[in-house]
């Protein structure tokens, strides 16, 4: 595989939002990232339908244990160099279901695949996601 | 269309020209007056007394006793901001940052900007912002063992329970309390006879 020096994606990250088992409440916030106020497009972000043509994978939700199978071949679908953002409470620390005797999840994000920017808040503001995903850009 | 229709149009379309976009123009620069951020504790006011751990709905805020301190912390991560510690706590120790927000928010160097910046998508590697406060432990003044309340909220306690009587009540209660709120509950039991605490004595 050939790897290009320096940064390959500085303007124009494509997402591919992954839900993993939230209340919606995040993917919520992320539509109004893409209405006329927080215009999120005007960055050059665009939300792709397929995690095969996506820079970054951005993860709601924590992630039940029947969805960590899905999960991890979505990461695995994913072209290199890619990021991932995990987002809300539930994403960054499983939120109010963290719990040792929680039969039914298999943890937070970061437990199954490597993260590297989270978005705490439930769920984040707009402001927050574009924060968060401005950081990631500048991770690459 | 109708010509009237299109005279419409056409003057909507020209009066464009001297509006401003309508989305915000830095992702920083607008957020509404009453949004919520993380909790900042101040140090001089808090008690320790858990309130705000009893109340959290997110199970973010955590109490630990280790040794002669309690410490207790807002785990960032799990933190939801919905702002019931706030509400709830009685010296009013907690804020959520609204007021900072509102200071001078399309300047980026302020506070509040930074602190988004800082704290409000991290890396894996970086540090989490977290809210610590750490106080003294109360130590039972007969058998010497640590009580799970803190120096700071008995002496709030006192205060207020005697700023709440008589004078002449008060001046009378005071020498007891000391000894009875500094002791553990097994010791205050032992010596509940010796000191008229005894509810048999009041019946």
């Amino acid at each position: 595989m050939i790897k290009f020096p320096g940064s390959p994606i500085k303007k124009s990250p494509w997402i591919y939002h992954a839900h993993a088992g939230g209340c919606v409440g995040c993917d919520i916030e992320l539509v109004a990232c893409m209405g006329p106020r927080y215009d999120l497009e005007r960055l050059g972000v665009k939300f792709v339908s397929s995690p095969r043509y996506a820079d970054i994978l951005l993860v709601t939700g924590c992630v039940p244990l029947h969805t960590k199978p899905f999960l991890e071949r979505v990461y695995q679908q994913t072209p290199e160099p890619k990021r991932v953002i995990a987002m809300g409470a539930c994403g960054t620390s499983c939120g109010v279901f963290i719990d040792d005797e929680n039969y039914s999840i298999a943890g937070p994000v970061e437990k199954i695949i490597p993260v590297d920017v989270k978005i705490p808040g439930c769920p984040p503001k707009p402001e927050a996601i574009i924060d968060g995903i401005l950081k990631v850009m500048r991770k690459f | 269309m109708s010509i009237g229709g299109k005279i419409r149009a056409f003057a909507e379309v020209a009066s464009n020209f001297f509006h401003k976009p309508a989305s915000v123009e830095e992702a920083y620069g607008f957020t509404a007056d009453n949004f919520r951020w993380l909790p900042r504790r101040d140090d001089d006011l808090c008690t320790g007394c858990g309130a705000c751990y009893e109340r959290c709905s997110g199970g973010a805020t955590n109490i630990k006793d280790v040794g002669e301190y309690r410490t207790v912390t807002i785990d960032s991560l799990q933190c939801i901001f919905c702002g019931r510690c706030a509400d709830v706590c009685p010296e009013k120790a907690l804020d959520l940052m609204i007021a900072e927000k509102s200071a001078d928010a399309s300047d980026p160097d302020s506070s509040f900007t930074n602190m988004m910046r800082v704290s409000l998508s991290h890396g894996s590697e970086e540090k989490k912002p977290t809210v610590d406060t750490t106080l003294k432990l109360q130590k039972c003044s007969i058998c010497g063992e640590m009580m799970p309340v803190t120096e700071k909220y008995l002496g709030v306690v006192k205060e207020r329970t005697l700023r709440n009587l008589k004078p002449e009540t008060a001046a009378v209660i005071e020498k007891d309390m000391d000894r009875y709120l500094k002791a553990c509950i097994a010791c205050r039991r032992k010596n509940s006879l010796e000191w008229d605490t005894h509810p048999r004595k009041w019946i």
